[in-house]
């Protein structure tokens, strides 16, 4: 009454699909590479307008070298720095540590962070301006257990203090003569990160927000 | 890239695979989504085993009377296995309408539905969960299917009945998923579990073959794989609608799917000849993807507790460190340049979409008509991790060796 007989395999689908799997991903790919790219892109966008920012301050500063503090504001190019600060910490997380790109980035962020250091120092000093300053070496290899801590506090006084506060964070572990110099002046180059200069009173190790908050003014 | 980042791509891979292979067997067999037409009416028994079921019995029993079939090819036998409540009082009420009550010592389902077996007259045999119904014209719609001598069994769509809570709204859609593969499974002649409600099965079967296995918590997907075995097939009906009651508590539900993930695990390796090339796509693809499937599904949610817990900490010490003063990191400003679309991101909408695909295919082709809403959302969110819970837990029962008991043996 009955027939029984083994099941057929269509190999043929089993190809075609793997084929359209394969096309999926490598759309998923190609689009994501894309997106990356533009991001690049628009961080190099950003890195320009920067170096753009810069220089106008620079000039704005040499016009008015009879009235200097005048226009003593610096917020908007301020904020420009650390939103593309936080940009970079989301590429190197995204392309890695050792991205070429993100590696070439980071080197010219810290030097426009700084030549605004010292751009701040000099409107602090001239214009008697009520301002704290902090500098921060950090690593992100595995060497620094506390730094994610460290920089979280930071990111949190800088939102609490506002305008009253500069923050500028450096790799410890990017070799580049502008910041080997800044190490070489604070005497760092051989401590291990975290490294927290408040107002120029430096303190090894991790730093408590309790700890910095007595320092500020 | 680490050792998880690969696995993650590999799942990826196995997943969108497994997705288009569905939705190409969905096309290559499109002329067949409808149900055949019925050249012979043939008799039907159907047993309803009731164990304690004084609640839901008589509205299962009616929803079986309200059938669109020729009353002399209905046959309806209750088995009362030996309840403590009203359930056989319940039932005798049926009798005026020619239904036969029987009723003995609880021994389990699978003694019952041997008992109703035997005193069956049909050339088709199926049950119905007392905490089942059926639709007017299920019936109906799965009898065409017979016409092929081959095929030994068809599956209705098995839906949930009235889902109130979010458990329950969950199982909904967990459901409308399984009317989707069942279908798919069918037409790749890979059915492996034919469900308890309302399945319908060729007497012939269990006469050359043997019963229900008695001493099987699972014995459906016994009797499916058993079919499967033998070389017979198993058709599926998509829109013949079967409702069911799913378990309203987080216990009762996990104490259900450990009866069933332990009853797939053992009946499986019982089967285990079924992982060969004589088997088809099963034996190649659907079996073998089964248990990848829920290796990735446990692996990652070990994965994803442990980096939740990770970031419990991190976070804990974070905000500990700011004594706890998240106002002033609040954030609102949104920037798309944070927003990740990466291959995996893409791959994810991708999977979303397809998933979202196949809730409408599976409405549509069950003729669905209540509305999803918000149910996909619980479903995205927890149902993978309640997948993976209830694996763990069926696979360590599997470890140390615990048997499925409840107690008194349950229907």
């Amino acid at each position: 009454m009955i027939s029984k007989s083994g099941k057929k395999i269509s190999k043929s689908k089993y190809i075609i699909v793997l084929v359209l799997t394969l096309l999926v991903f490598a759309s998923g790919f190609i689009l994501g590479n894309y997106v990356s790219s533009f991001r690049l892109n628009y961080i190099e966008d950003i890195e320009r307008e920067l170096r753009t920012d810069i220089m106008s301050i620079e000039i704005e500063d040499l016009m008015l070298a009879e009235a200097p503090c005048r226009k003593a504001n610096s917020t908007s190019l301020t904020d420009i720095l650390y939103r593309t600060g936080e940009k970079l910490d989301f590429m190197e997380a995204r392309l890695g540590k050792s991205d070429e790109n993100v590696l070439r980035l980071k080197e010219y962020y810290f030097l426009l962070e700084l030549r605004h250091w010292l751009l701040q120092k000099k409107e602090i000093k001239e214009c008697n301006l009520s301002k704290d300053i902090i500098l921060y070496f950090y690593s992100n290899l595995e060497d620094c257990g506390t730094c994610e801590e460290q920089g979280f506090i930071l990111d949190y006084l800088r939102k609490k203090k506002k305008e009253g506060l500069s923050i500028y964070s450096f790799d410890i572990n990017i070799n580049n003569l502008a910041l080997n110099t800044l190490k070489r002046l604070y005497n760092i180059e051989n401590e291990k990160s975290p490294i927290v200069i408040v107002n120029d009173n430096y303190a090894k190790g991790f730093r408590s927000k309790d700890e910095i908050e007595s320092i500020l003014g | 890239m680490n050792l998880m980042s690969v696995l993650i791509y590999i799942m990826t891979f196995f997943g969108v695979y497994t997705t288009i292979f569905f939705f190409y067997t969905l096309f290559e067999f499109k002329h067949k989504l409808g149900n055949p037409k019925i050249k012979n009416i043939k008799k039907v028994t159907i047993c309803v085993p009731a164990y304690n079921e004084e609640k839901h019995l008589a509205k299962t029993v009616e929803s079986l009377l309200n059938l669109d079939y020729p009353k002399d090819k209905l046959e309806i036998i209750i088995v009362d296995d030996g309840s403590k409540d009203r359930t056989y009082e319940i039932a005798k009420k049926f009798e005026k309408y020619n239904v036969k009550v029987f009723t003995k010592k609880n021994e389990g389902k699978g003694m019952a539905l041997n008992f109703a077996l035997k005193h069956s007259t049909g050339e088709l045999f199926g049950a119905l969960d007392a905490d089942s119904f059926v639709n007017k014209d299920a019936l109906k719609k799965m009898i065409g299917y017979f016409e092929d001598s081959n095929v030994m069994a068809v599956t209705p769509s098995l839906k949930v009945y009235k889902p109130e809570n979010m458990l329950q709204k969950i199982q909904y859609i967990e459901y409308l998923f399984g009317v989707f593969l069942r279908k798919i499974f069918a037409f790749l002649g890979s059915i492996h579990v034919t469900p308890g409600p309302f399945t319908i099965y060729r007497k012939y079967f269990f006469d050359k073959y043997g019963g229900y296995d008695e001493n099987n918590p699972t014995e459906d997907i016994e009797i499916a794989l058993r079919i499967q075995s033998k070389h017979y097939e198993i058709d599926n009906s998509a829109n013949a609608n079967v409702y069911t009651v799913a378990p309203r508590t987080f216990r009762s539900l996990l104490k259900q799917r450990i009866r069933w993930y332990l009853g797939f695990i053992n009946n499986v390796l019982n089967y285990r000849r079924l992982f060969s090339k004589g088997y088809g796509d099963l034996g190649v693809f659907i079996l073998p993807a089964s248990f990848i499937s829920i290796a990735f599904v446990i692996t990652m949610l070990i994965y994803t507790i442990s980096i939740f817990f990770k970031n419990l900490i991190n976070d804990f010490i974070n905000y500990k460190a700011i004594s706890f003063d998240v106002l002033t990191l609040l954030n609102l400003d949104f920037d798309f340049f944070f927003v990740n679309p990466g291959l995996l991101t893409i791959l994810s909408l991708v999977s979303i979409s397809a998933t979202i695909l196949i809730l409408i295919i599976a409405k549509s082709i069950s003729e669905e008509k209540k509305k999803i809403k918000f149910y996909y959302i619980f479903y995205f969110l927890f149902y993978w991790m309640l997948f993976g819970f209830w694996w763990v837990i069926a696979g360590v029962y599997k470890m140390i060796g615990k048997k499925v008991v409840w107690g008194q043996r349950s229907l």
